[in-house]
């Protein structure tokens, strides 16, 4: 699924009090003050993520105006995670506590020098493994304040909203049937009105 | 928009999904696949397509999937309804003279998803950006507008839903 290509899927929000010139003025500022800091293959970092050039994911963007197109400003959140087989990582430190065991003639390994053998294990194995890369495009129409992330995912779309804030300072709330055209008197009404002799849904209002 | 607790709503308002979604689907009968929307430039043709998926409330944990043909017409859609089930996600597609748009609709997003859209006509980048999200935009609109008018009545006129509604379920 793609928001600016194919078939599209996405979540919408809306954001709050965003301003054209303003977000224009910090842009290229902003986009590569939070871009990722991709994680090297030789590397032990766990996760890593930041904005991506949304057309080819990579992190050059010399001319952050080329996401802007008319009233849209297309963005890319990329994601880098490297995850340590459980499988391998169990194997890998069973062996190590025999070998430990037997070099220190003790039957069992104690529980901190286990712990901290198991981190240094855990530590080799992610230099050694790629990383997964996933990019999450999404587009900002300035002018209404709309907001199309491409993922259904919590998240995915925790990462992008934290980003989205540090970046442009603007807040960003999600538009599903509780919160399109809402109000709170409105809801409170909602409930009060509710035809449930239809409906057959107080269990789930309540 | 009021900034309240919405994370409060997100969780306890999905109901207000369903109940959209069968009402929908009535509606679109009712108005006999034929809209007028601001939106669109034309009147365009809104059909519930190829599937419906409907799930019951209070204990009643059966879903049933409607899908192939037109679900719109099948009686077992009503027979369901009647049995207090709901609808949770249908396909839908609108068209508009020689623009056709399908998408899928869900009770807890009311985004539509899979949405085809028209080709651009665009020959730049920018102009592909700029149309496909014009197309977006335009479905969402029309979507919230139906919203809108839904939540309207369901707030202050709930019997012009009830009754009407009451009524299509036992034609």
């Amino acid at each position: 699924m793609s928001i600016l290509a194919g078939k599209a899927s996405f979540s919408r929000f809306i954001t709050l009090g965003a301003n054209r010139e303003k977000i224009k003025n910090v842009l290229s500022q902003k986009l590569k003050e939070n871009r990722i800091t991709p994680i090297g293959d030789n590397e032990a970092r766990e996760e890593s993520y930041g904005w991506c050039n949304p057309f080819n994911e990579s992190i050059d963007f010399p001319d952050c105006f080329e996401f802007m197109s008319g009233n849209y400003l297309c963005l890319g959140v990329r994601v880098d995670t490297k995850v340590v087989p459980a499988k391998l990582l169990k194997i890998k430190l069973n062996e190590s506590i025999k070998e430990s065991c037997t070099r220190l003639n003790m039957p069992k390994l104690p529980k901190a020098q286990a712990e901290q053998l198991k981190e240094q294990i855990k530590l080799r194995i992610l230099e050694t493994i790629p990383p997964a890369i996933t990019v999450t495009k999404a587009v900002f129409d300035i002018e209404s304040n709309r907001l199309y992330v491409e993922t259904f995912s919590q998240k995915i779309i925790d990462k992008f909203e934290e980003l989205f804030v540090r970046s442009f300072g603007i807040p960003m709330i999600p538009l599903v049937p509780g919160t399109l055209k809402a109000t709170k008197a409105n809801y409170d009404k909602l409930v009060e009105t509710c035809p449930w002799h239809m409906y057959n849904i107080n269990s789930e209002a309540n | 928009m009021d900034i309240f607790d919405y994370k409060h709503l997100i969780l306890k308002k999905e109901f207000l999904g369903k109940e959209f979604l069968s009402w929908l689907i009535f509606k679109i009968d009712m108005n006999m696949h034929k809209f007028q929307s601001k939106h669109f430039k034309n009147p365009i043709n809104f059909h519930v397509s190829d599937k419906v998926v409907l799930y019951g409330t209070q204990g009643d944990t059966h879903t049933v999937t409607l899908q192939g043909g037109q679900p719109a017409y099948a009686k077992e859609l009503k027979l369901s309804l009647k049995e207090n089930k709901q609808v949770q996600k249908a396909n839908f597609i609108i068209s508009e003279a020689e623009d056709e748009y399908s998408f899928l609709l869900t009770h807890n997003l009311l985004s539509p998803q899979n949405l085809k859209i028209p080709n651009s006509s665009g020959d730049h980048p920018a102009d592909r950006i700029n149309d496909r999200m014009e197309y977006v935009n335009r479905i969402c609109d029309f979507l919230d507008d139906l919203y809108a008018e839904f939540l309207d009545l369901r707030l202050n006129d709930v019997e012009k839903i009830t009754k009407p509604y009451e009524a299509w379920l036992n034609e």
